[in-house]
Order: C-alpha cells, then structure tokens, then sequence
C-alpha cells in the first residue's frame, strides 16, 4: 500500500513541477462566464492581442453551465487558479475571504486607475477597508422585468394597458372571462407567474413599498417588508385575483420555459417577464401560434394613493472576481483585470481588432462578421467570449449593437422597467444574511403561498410569519442591518 | 426453452390468465413509451406544431430545425466520440473488475470474505463527499481529463454485489466436478463460471454502460475543457441556460424552443437504446440448460 | 495490506487452524485478484472518506482538511435547531417508506408476469418498452407530467371530468402530491428494475418445472414453489440494500416537481437542504447532512442484514 501511495505522490509531484515549468507568467482564470458564448480556440486573435500586450499566456476556463459550485468545490479543494470569479455574498466566497485564499487589492488602485473607479463604485463591499476583489452587481442600477401583455387581446376587448390596480384587475378579469381568444370558451386566464411565488412585487410596490430589500418602521429601523403596512392591503389584494379565478391556478409550476409556453399558447394573458432582448422573441413566438398577437409592456401600475409604484429591486448579488493567493504574479493579473474594466478593454472584447474585426467610418462602425467568426465572436454583432458573465451582462453595460432590428424596443423597456426599479436599504451582504436569508426566505414562500391559497387568514398568517421568520435567525439578522444600515448613514 | 408446458392442454383459467396478463402487460408498456414517444414527435415538429396541442402523437407540422441546429455543432461529433469511448473502455475495466472481485467474494468457504464484503458494502453508506472527492482526483491527476469519468467509477459495489450473488447462487456440483477434473479456482472461472452467468454478466455489463452513457455530474464536476465533454454535458449546456445570461441577456439571443431540446434529449437517448436488441438476446436464453448439454 | 490481514486473523479464529500464511499461498491467486479492487477501494473511497470529518470543523481550504480547526458538533446543533428539520426529516422517512412499500414488490411481480408471457417476441417488445422511461430524465418527464396532469387542460383530468368526477391537482393539491410522486416515480423505474430479476429467472432449472407438471402442478403452484424459491436470494439482496438507501427519496424527482404549496408534505432533507445553502458553498453543513444520512442508512443496512441471516439467508455480507 506503501508503494502505491509513493506512486500517488510523485505522479502528483510530477504534474505539479510540469505546470510551475510552464512561462513564469501564465496567468489562469476559472470563472462561470456566460454559459452560451462561443467557444474559445487556441488561435484567438483576441487573447493573442492580450498576452502580447501583457506579456502573459492567459488561459480561460469556463465551468460547464455556469455553475459558480463549480467554482467552488474546485476552490475549496485547494485547486487554484490564479484569477477567479465566484457568485457574490455567498457563503463560499465569503469564506475566501476570511481563509485567506483571495488577496487585497488595495495596494494596487493607485497604479491602475480603471481598477480604482470600478472599486470606488462598489466602495460599500469593502470588508474593514480593504476590497478583495471586483464585485459585479447584476441589475445594480437598471432593470428589466416588465408586465408583458397580449396586446391584441387588449384591443379586442377594448381595453387600454392598465394605468393603475383597478384597471388591472378589470384587465385581468376580462383577459379570464371575457373570451379574449373569441375561441367561445372559457379557457384563458389573466395573469401567471413562475414559482415558487411568482412575481407579485407591483402589487407592493403600488401598495406603498419603499424599498428593494427591506423597509423602515416609523422609527427608522430596518423591518423585512412584509411587516410593513403596505403588506397586508397589498396580500388583500392579490388574495381577490386569486379567488376570481384569474391568476393560473397551476402558477406553482412554472419553470421560465413553462411560463413562456403559456403565453405563447394563448393561455394567459399577462405575465411578469424579462424584457430587453426577449422582447422580440417573446412577440415572435405567440405569433407562430396567433400571427395577429403583439406584446404590450408599460410601467406597473399605481396604487390606490395614485403615485405609489414599482416592479424591480437594485439588485444585491452578482459575482466577484479575485486574485488568489496561489497567484505568482499578482502585477499582472491586476493589470489584465483593470484592462478588462477600462474602455479600451471594453471595445476589444465587444468589437474586436479595429480593422481585423470591424472598421470606423467617424462614429460609424461596421462589423466583419467574416473575420469575427474566425474567433469567438457571436454573430450579429454581440460580443467575444470574454465578454460577458464575470465582469459584465449586455444589459447591465446598455449594449445592443446598432444593427439589432428590436434594438429601440428593447432599450424603452430598459428605461421603463428602470423607473420602476426600487434601491436597497443595505447595500451589502451581511455575514447573517448570507448565513440565514435562504432559509428565511423560504418561511416566507411557504407562507404567502398558505394566505394564498386561503390555508391561513392574511392577518394571522403574516403575524405568524413575523413570528416564525424572527425566531428562526431573522431577529439576529435584523440586528445585524440595523447597525450596518446606522453606519452607512 | 423447450414449451413443455404445450404439450399438456392449457386449461380455461390458464388462458384466461394468459390474456389478462397480455393486456395489463401491454397497457403498462403502452404507458412507458408514451413520454419516448411524445418528445420523439416534439422534436420532429416545428414550434408551431408543437403549442398547438398539449399532447403530441404525431407532428402536427414537421420540422427538423431542431437537428439541424444540433448538427451544426461540430463539438456535437467530439462529444459523441468522447462518450463511446468513455462507455466502452469504462465498461470494459468495471466488468473486468467487478468479475474479479464478485467471484473471490463470492467463495464463501475462503477466510475474511465476509468481512472484506463488509467493508464494500460500507463505502455505499459513507462517503467523504464532493471536496475530498475532488482532491483524491486532483491527487492522482485525472482532472479535465476523460479518465476522470472512468477510473473513479471503476468498481460499482451495487454490482459488484449483484454478480456475486449469482456466483454463489452457482450449483456447487458444477465447479466442483471442474475441480476434481484438475481445474484450478481461476481455471473454474473462465471454463464454468463466467460461461454459465452470461445474463448476470450481460445484466451488470448494461447496468454499467447505460451509467457511463447517462453520467453527467462528474463531467461538470471535473472536466473544464469542452474537447473533453461527454454528449450528456454538451447537450446540457444547449438547454439549460444559466439564469444570470438569461435575465442580463447574455449572448443566449433566445432558449431553446422546446422542439429542439426534445432533439437533444432524443440524440442522447436513442443511441443506448439501440443496443439495447444486443443486450436482451442473453436475457431470454435458458442459460442452465446451455450447460448441462455444453 | 495491514487491513486484509487483520481481518483474515479475526475469521481465523473460527476456523479450521492453518498456519495463515500457508493458507494464502494455498489461495494466492484468490487473492491477488482482490489487489485492483483494494486499490480503487482505497483510493477512491476509504482515503475521500477521512474528508468526512470535515463534518466536525471550520473547514479552511488554505490548510486542508486535516489542519482546520475542530469544532465538535457546531454543524450538526445548525442543522437540528432548524424548525423545519424534522418535518423534512419526517418527510424523507414516510416518502421513502412508501417507496418501498409499493415500489420494491412492483418490479418482481412484473418480472414473474413477464416469465409466464409464451411468446418470446411479445415478452421482448414489452421489456423493451418499459425499459424506455429509466432513460428520460426527471426535468423532462416533469415538464411532461405537469402537461398530462393539468386541471385545466391535462388529458388525464379530461378523463376524469369526462366520467363525471371533479378534476384533481395531482400536482397542486398537497393530499395527491405524494401519491402522485410515488405513482410516476415507481412508474419510472420498474421496468429497469426488473432486469435483476429477469436474469435470475433464466437461472431457474427448466428440468424443475417439466417434474412439476409431471406432478400435476398448476402454474399458481409452480410459481409459488420453484420459481418465487429460486429468486429469493436475489430479491432479499435487493431489499437489503434498498433498506439501506431509506435516506435518499428521490431528491431529483421531488425538486423538478414541487413548490411552496406542498413543502409540507414534499419537502424532504435533500431538497430542503439544497435550499438552505448547498448551492452557494455550505460544505460543512453539507458533510454533517451526509453523515447523519449515512450512519441512520447504516444502521437500517447491518440490522436488515443480520434479519437476512438470522432468517438463513446469506444476506449482502
């Protein structure tokens, strides 16, 4: 047995005098990506413009289905990479920090300025002043989650997209019972939604909900929003949709593609969606089955104050990249990553080599999709493969390439959805949070789902639910913010 | 077999049984192949045909965009090879394995059997987890490679269980007359044993190729590098999009419509289950009676 | 090689005396066929299963399993003062035993109807059909039921209101939940199952049946006497080690299917567990959820076996 482990060891001793044999600055970056880009080739035009400009040999590597355990599991194994990107405020990348395993870049924001303005927008993630790598906050400041309605129905009715929640619930109503289809049967519901609970947030919103993540009491402490007194009417509210029969029954088992499915059936009406670049595809496919059928989408509606909406929450998780202690020229990496967040950057990674991959006429820029195929480009003018998922998303960036046929569609959805984006109290995660917010949140479905479905009166539910959800670490957590939220102010 | 049972005339209750047994037999299989068949027809059809109905016995509008779409891959044919590769060599170390071990197992009469049983039996109840896991196979240099999807599953104890306890279920008479002819435990083996347990082998051998065809996991779990993706994974990442690309609008411009992931469920299924027709032929044979005549 | 011997030395004792080295050179080959399964064994599960302690400290990757710090029961206090624990724990017991109830005598009596089918054409295409769902995954056949069992437009409602009955929830209504769950999942996996019992029934001694009938027996009586007797070891195996995998209830199945509306029932320690944090990196908990599993799963495998051989049986070791 002996013998077979020294066996073990000096294979593995073997491998690892091959890799630190390799170019001193190699530099390998595991990250999740973006699940759908291209794949990269060894002859890449654009890593070769990089390594050449840093003087490194960059090594990318992609976990199969973005999956930030991957990540991980590989990290938490002793398997380092030199550059890594993780999933923000979990407990995995938390624990990098605290082990040591991802080093400070303080020390280098003087010298790399791109580095420095990224870091300065984020300065709140900062753990006791010192930033251990780019966070990167999805929907941090814009939005895209809009009500999509079947915009012919509306006009068959003769109905307007509703302004405020009456005129919803008429819309609603109508979309269920008032043969929208002209099939002459009652086979068409309002409005669906995904599980677990779908996405009732504009009814709160009408209702008075300040805020995306948490709400102040009148003292100005931090409370969850469901012990605000906008939680009740709002719950009130959904809970009559729920009994006149116009929310999908069977909303509870919505997955994104099943959701989708019914609208394009024709069996729903109006449905909590992503915008953007779904517009067209959205609009296209109910067409296949309905060639008349467009899709609507406006600001959610007011609430009965007449001012009071919203629909989207400044978004507080996204991923964080690091350099990790196992790194042997942190110098580098820190330069190839401010290269990665400056504009010139940017514009490689998006537009490729000027005169290989597209040229400029003034401001006008024409792609050569000949030559942007050739590498890891997508086609019709979206990005290379180091583009998106560690640093950046398309929407996040506000990129739509000008050739884009639903290219004016997609960015109004942006602005309205946008508007209706609410900001967080806190805009950090709390060690707690991390700790106790997934099983908090699910007391929270599991008892919104009970006052849905009439298992429990709204008012005993949610004063059970306060109970519940503080006893079970909410009440520590609650602490925890108050005294993060004192000092951010 | 031989139909003894033909020659004696077959009672009412005998046949009635007979048909009963015929239609429940049948409605069962009926229902089995119901969901193969729906998303076999769902992945000849055009998105059109495939909303305007909630059950699909027939393509209501044909289409093969969703195969054109998956053969315009070209990682689609490296995956493919990857994955045979991977069943055939992985299956072909497991048997060797597992027959090795599940026949000195299996002899009851030779000291610490039970106890080294126990301590197989042991492992499907612990285990160390992903982490340590993943260190072992860091260790030993398997990562981002195909033998990563090999060596680490080399013996299954289900299996190796399974085989051993048709070994022992073996007629004693049969090994021993083998051995009194002056055959040696390894010479009784491959003369005796192995010959006589073809549907046992045959039952693990596919137990093991349809797990190496369908595993995915330790693919995600240890192999970065796409040249060395299984079609399992490859076909994975066509229809599951991660749901940060799909909200921010990575370049995912659309999901898949549901006919072309039927096409990729379809693409990764119907190979296995077309060697099935191998496998069966040693299921039905009266294997006893090979050898008593043999 | 220190485990093997000692454990030779330990059945020593109760047999025969034999110097012990004399023995091993006498069976050498025997056991040197043994070697690659100790190796992978070792390997790849004993040495990964040291990892298990991880269970019991603050894990820092920077030193190792071994250096972090101990913590004693720290994970597992965590875990047992959740409130919902011991529902799901409750849960995963009721759902598996269920499970085992009606699904593990499913596959041998569909295997023993299969043996009486005479044609061997007709019993192919059978087999071959209902082998067919072991080889779609949960996430389809999810999507797929959720369409069949609709209230509204799912055809097996169709039916049901067609008859004259109020339409069911299979998937909504928390009292159908289970049994719907249990229903597909047996569903799915009899036909794979039966393959074990199959291939033990061609071990079956045709010379048997020919002196039954020459006796006068019925089929009821050649199946109660030769054919159930000569699979019984095969199906006591099967029950052992499905015995021991009473923790595991099917987390795939349950976490493509369920929603708030039934974690009351639905719920069970994998899903739920997966929820409270696995996925961003929770390993420790992780490793103390695996354990728990693993010594209640223990437990229920070496009691299940020694009933086996109490019972005469040789049992699974």
């Amino acid at each position: 047995m002996k013998k077979f482990l020294s066996l073990l060891l000096s294979v593995a001793l073997l491998l690892s005098v091959c890799s630190s044999a390799m170019a001193a600055s190699s530099i390998h970056w595991l990250t999740p990506g973006d699940t759908a880009a291209e794949v990269v080739e060894d002859d890449d035009r654009i890593i070769a413009a990089i390594n050449e400009k840093f003087d490194i040999d960059l090594n990318v590597e992609y976990v199969p289905e973005g999956s930030t355990e991957k990540v991980n599991v590989a990290m938490a194994s002793g398997d380092f990479p030199d550059i890594v990107t993780g999933a923000y405020g979990t407990t995995a990348t938390q624990s990098w920090i605290e082990n040591g395993m991802v080093i400070s870049l303080n020390q280098y924001m003087d010298k790399y300025p791109n580095l420095k303005a990224w870091l300065d927008t984020y300065s709140w993630a900062a753990i006791d002043g010192q930033h251990y790598g780019l966070p990167f906050i999805t929907q941090y400041s814009v939005a895209n989650t809009l009500i999509g309605m079947r915009g012919d129905w509306l006009e068959k009715l003769g109905m307007d997209y509703p302004t405020n929640l009456d005129e919803m619930k008429a819309v609603l109503t109508a979309f269920t019972f008032n043969d929208p289809d002209g099939d002459g049967q009652q086979n068409t519901f309002g409005f669906s939604g995904q599980k677990p609970v779908a996405n009732f947030d504009w009814v709160f919103y009408a209702y008075g909900r300040q805020y995306g993540d948490y709400e102040l009491n009148a003292n100005g402490e931090i409370i969850p929003f469901f012990e605000h007194e906008s939680f009740i009417p709002a719950m009130t509210y959904i809970k009559e949709l729920w009994d006149a029969g116009v929310i999908d029954p069977e909303f509870v088992l919505n997955d994104s593609s099943k959701l989708e499915e019914k609208f394009f059936q024709g069996k729903i009406g109006a449905m909590p969606h992503a915008m953007y670049r779904h517009v067209a595809r959205l609009e296209n496919s109910t067409k296949s089955l309905f060639p008349e059928a467009t899709l609507v989408y406006g600001l959610p509606p007011v609430g009965p104050d007449g001012t009071s909406f919203g629909m989207n929450k400044a978004g507080r998780s996204g991923m964080m990249t690091c350099i990790t202690a196992a790194c042997k020229d942190p110098e580098k990496a820190v330069a190839f990553l401010d290269f990665m967040v400056s504009a010139e950057g940017n514009d490689l990674v998006r537009l490729g080599i000027e005169g290989i991959h597209y040229t400029k006429n003034g401001e006008e820029i024409t792609m050569n999709e000949e030559e942007r195929s050739k590498d890891a480009f997508s086609p019709s003018g979206w990005a290379h493969a180091l583009a998106w998922g560690s640093l950046y998303w398309p929407l996040e960036s506000g990129y739509m390439p000008a050739t884009d046929p639903s290219r004016d569609r997609a960015l109004e959805s942006i602005e309205l959805a946008t508007a209706a984006q609410k900001p967080s109290l806190v805009k950090q995660k709390t060690a707690l949070e991390v700790e106790y917010s997934s099983a908090l949140e699910d007391i929270y479905n599991q008892y919104f789902i009970d006052m849905l479905y009439g298992n429990v009166s709204i008012e005993e539910g949610t004063a059970k639910l306060c109970e519940e959800w503080r006893s079970q670490g909410g009440e520590d957590m609650l602490a925890e913010l108050n005294a993060v939220y004192a000092a951010s102010k | 077999m031989k139909k003894t049972q033909n020659k004696i005339r077959r009672s009412l209750g005998s046949k009635i049984f007979d048909a009963l047994n015929l239609l429940f037999l049948g409605l069962l299989a009926f229902s089995t192949v119901y969901p193969f068949w729906d998303s076999l027809v769902v992945s000849f059809s055009s998105l059109k045909g495939y909303l305007s109905s909630s059950v699909h016995l027939w393509p209501s509008e044909w289409s093969l965009e969703g195969y054109r779409y998956m053969f315009s891959n070209p990682t689609l044919w490296t995956s493919y090879a990857n994955s045979i590769f991977i069943t055939l060599v992985g299956t072909l170390i497991n048997m060797v394995l597992t027959i090795m071990t599940s026949y000195v197992l299996s002899k009851t009469y030779l000291r610490g059997h039970r106890l080294l049983t126990f301590l197989c039996v042991f492992t499907m109840m612990f285990s160390g987890g992903i982490i340590p896991t993943y260190m072992v196979i860091k260790d030993v240099g398997l990562l981002n490679s195909v033998w990563a999807m090999i060596i680490p599953t080399a013996i299954s104890t289900y299996n190796m269980i399974i085989l051993r306890n048709f070994f022992s279920g073996m007629p004693k008479e049969l090994e021993e007359s083998a051995t009194l002819d002056g055959c040696t435990e390894i010479g009784v083996l491959f003369r005796i044993v192995l010959p006589v347990s073809i549907p046992a082998i045959t039952t693990v051998t596919l137990f093991y190729a349809v797990e190496h065809w369908n595993d995915f996991f330790s693919a995600i779990m240890y192999i970065n590098k796409q040249k060395s993706w299984p079609l399992q994974l490859f076909l994975r990442s066509m229809l599951y999009e991660n749901e940060a690309a799909y909200q921010s609008g990575g370049e995912s411009l659309y999901l898949l419509g549901q006919p072309m992931k039927m096409a990729a469920v379809m693409m990764a299924i119907i190979p296995i289950m077309c060697a099935y027709p191998f496998f069966q032929k040693y299921f039905t044979k009266g294997v006893m009676t090979g050898a008593v005549k043999g | 090689m220190s485990i093997f011997k000692s454990k030779s030395s330990a059945s020593v004792i109760n047999t025969r005396r034999e110097p012990l080295l004399t023995y091993l050179w006498k069976h050498k080959y025997m056991y040197m066929m043994l070697i690659p399964a100790i190796i992978y064994y070792i390997t790849f599960c004993y040495v990964p299963m040291l990892g298990a302690s991880m269970a019991f400290k603050k894990f820092n990757p920077m030193v190792g399993i071994w250096g972090s710090q101990w913590v004693g029961l720290k994970w597992f206090n965590q875990l047992f003062k959740l409130n919902k624990f011991y529902q799901v724990f409750w849960n995963t017991i009721s759902i598996s035993c269920i499970r085992l109830l009606f699904g593990f005598p499913f596959p041998i009596i569909i295997a023993l109807l299969l043996n009486e089918v005479r044609s061997n054409r007709t019993k192919r295409v059978i087999q071959t059909a209902i082998y067919v769902p072991h080889f779609i995954s949960w996430v389809v056949l999810g999507g797929l039921l959720t369409n069949l069992l609709s209230a509204d437009s799912g055809i097996v409602n169709a039916i049901i209101k067609a008859l004259g009955f109020k339409p069911v929830g299979f998937l909504t209504d928390s009292n159908f939940f289970i049994p719907t769950m249990v229903v597909s999942m047996i569903w799915k996996t009899f036909g794979w199952n039966t393959i074990v019992y199959l291939a033990a029934l061609t071990s079956v001694d045709p010379q048997l049946y020919e002196a039954a009938i020459v006796d006068g027996a019925n089929r009821w009586e050649q199946l109660l006497h030769i054919t159930l007797p000569s699979i019984a070891s095969t199906i006591v195996i099967m029950l052992i080690m499905r015995i021991g995998s009473l923790m595991q209830a099917g987390f795939e199945q349950i976490f493509v299917m369920y929603h708030p509306g039934v974690y009351g029932v639905a719920d069970i320690i994998d899903t739920y567990v997966y929820r409270i944090g696995l996925q961003e990196g929770k390993f420790e908990l992780a490793s103390a959820v695996g354990l728990f599993k693993s010594v209640i799963n223990f437990i229920l495998i070496v009691g299940a076996n020694k009933v086996a051989r109490m019972f005469g049986e040789e049992g699974v070791y």
